[in-house]
């Protein structure tokens, strides 16, 4: 049996690489998803019983993290494979 | 099942999929960046909660995108928030708290501010207890198909794929996520007295009072889908639109039980919600 520690340094070695292949990728939808956002931008107010008035600005789009654009769901066909209910 | 349990969630992937490089993953991310394990970074880190401290390359990458994140949600999902977690009760493993619960004592959360990062150098001008739950599960999630390669990974029911997958959902219903990601945030499942819960109003400093208890989105990512369906929860009932203006979909179940989506999930699954 492999020791924890190379099977650890394996992962993080396909990790690597599985990254920089999908980095290109990543960067086109990137980009396309700040276009996106930046022509919907508007102004959030929200007030709950609890919290102040909170503005969501021009910022939805920060350094690493872009929220993107895209449909990911369709309506289901088959009984679930994996069941989503929070954690 | 074909799964392991890490982060105090069952991680599962499709039958015959090799588990051993997807398990030591989560378990370095478990031992790095936990708050209730003595001897993980985060907790070293956090013993001395103000002022210049070295981090590794692992915790830098992973702080940087909470705080990006944080700024891409004007502060709802921040890694701020651990003193508020600790003041609210939530400071050993969930599995671990005393359900009849303990006095929740709203403790401010910090702003973005007071935290910067030069490369591997952290700087913290107030105290501020780090959480980096906000991305570290979803992250690891996105991370671990891409050392698959192919099929899907599924953490505590929050799930990234590259091929269809069809996923049940809280309140009842499915739904097929066609390929990124899908993460449910909750306050029904990490919960202990009345009122106290794992996700902070960050305006409060105390468990959010939202009017949702699911709130499920699909996005390009788990980590994105994991850090919209929070902010969303934590916005109310401003939550749906402004998911719409980001184009998510976005579904959200009340505490009665009655679930109802927003105009980008209705346009993509045009049926009526079961309840």
């Amino acid at each position: 049996m492999t020791a924890p520690s190379s099977r650890l340094a394996t992962a993080r070695r396909r990790l690597r690489v599985a990254r920089y292949g999908i980095a290109a990728l990543a960067a086109a939808g990137f980009a396309g998803g700040i276009a996106a956002a930046r022509a919907s931008h508007a102004a959030v107010h929200h007030t709950t019983a609890s919290s102040q008035a909170v503005q969501s600005d021009q910022s939805d789009q920060s350094g690493s993290f872009g929220f993107g654009s895209g449909s990911y769901i369709a309506p289901a066909t088959s009984a679930p494979a994996v069941q989503s209910g929070g954690s | 099942m074909n799964g392991f349990r890490s982060m105090g969630v069952q991680v599962a992937l499709p039958d015959g999929t090799p588990l051993d490089d997807v398990r030591a993953l989560f378990d370095d991310r478990d031992r790095r960046f936990s708050r209730f394990l003595p001897s993980s970074e985060l907790n070293r880190v956090n013993d001395l909660p103000r002022g210049a401290t070295m981090v590794s390359e692992e915790l830098a990458s992973m702080l940087t995108l909470s705080l990006d994140a944080a700024r891409a949600t004007a502060g709802l999902v921040t890694p701020a928030v651990g003193g508020a977690l600790l003041a609210a009760g939530y400071d050993r493993d969930f599995a671990l708290l005393p359900r009849d619960g303990v006095a929740v004592r709203p403790a401010a959360v910090p702003s973005l501010d007071s935290i910067s990062l030069r490369g591997r150098l952290l700087l913290r001008t107030e105290d501020v207890i780090l959480d980096l739950n906000g991305v570290v599960k979803g992250r690891t999630v996105d991370d671990a198909l891409a050392l698959v390669g192919r099929g899907w990974v599924s953490a505590g029911g929050d799930v990234a794929t590259e091929t269809p997958v069809v996923v049940g959902l809280p309140a009842g219903g499915t739904v097929t996520l066609q390929a990124g990601g899908l993460a449910t945030s909750s306050v029904a499942k990490r919960r202990w007295g009345d009122r106290s819960h794992h996700l902070i109003d960050p305006a409060t400093g105390a468990p959010s009072e939202s009017p949702w208890r699911d709130v499920t989105v699909a996005a390009s990512s788990c980590l994105v889908a994991d850090v919209a369906a929070k902010a969303a929860l934590l916005l109310g009932h401003a939550g749906p639109p402004w998911l719409d203006r980001r184009g998510l979909a976005g579904r959200f179940v009340a505490h009665d039980g009655t679930a109802t989506v927003n105009e980008t999930w209705q346009q993509a699954v045009p049926v009526p919600v079961a309840a």
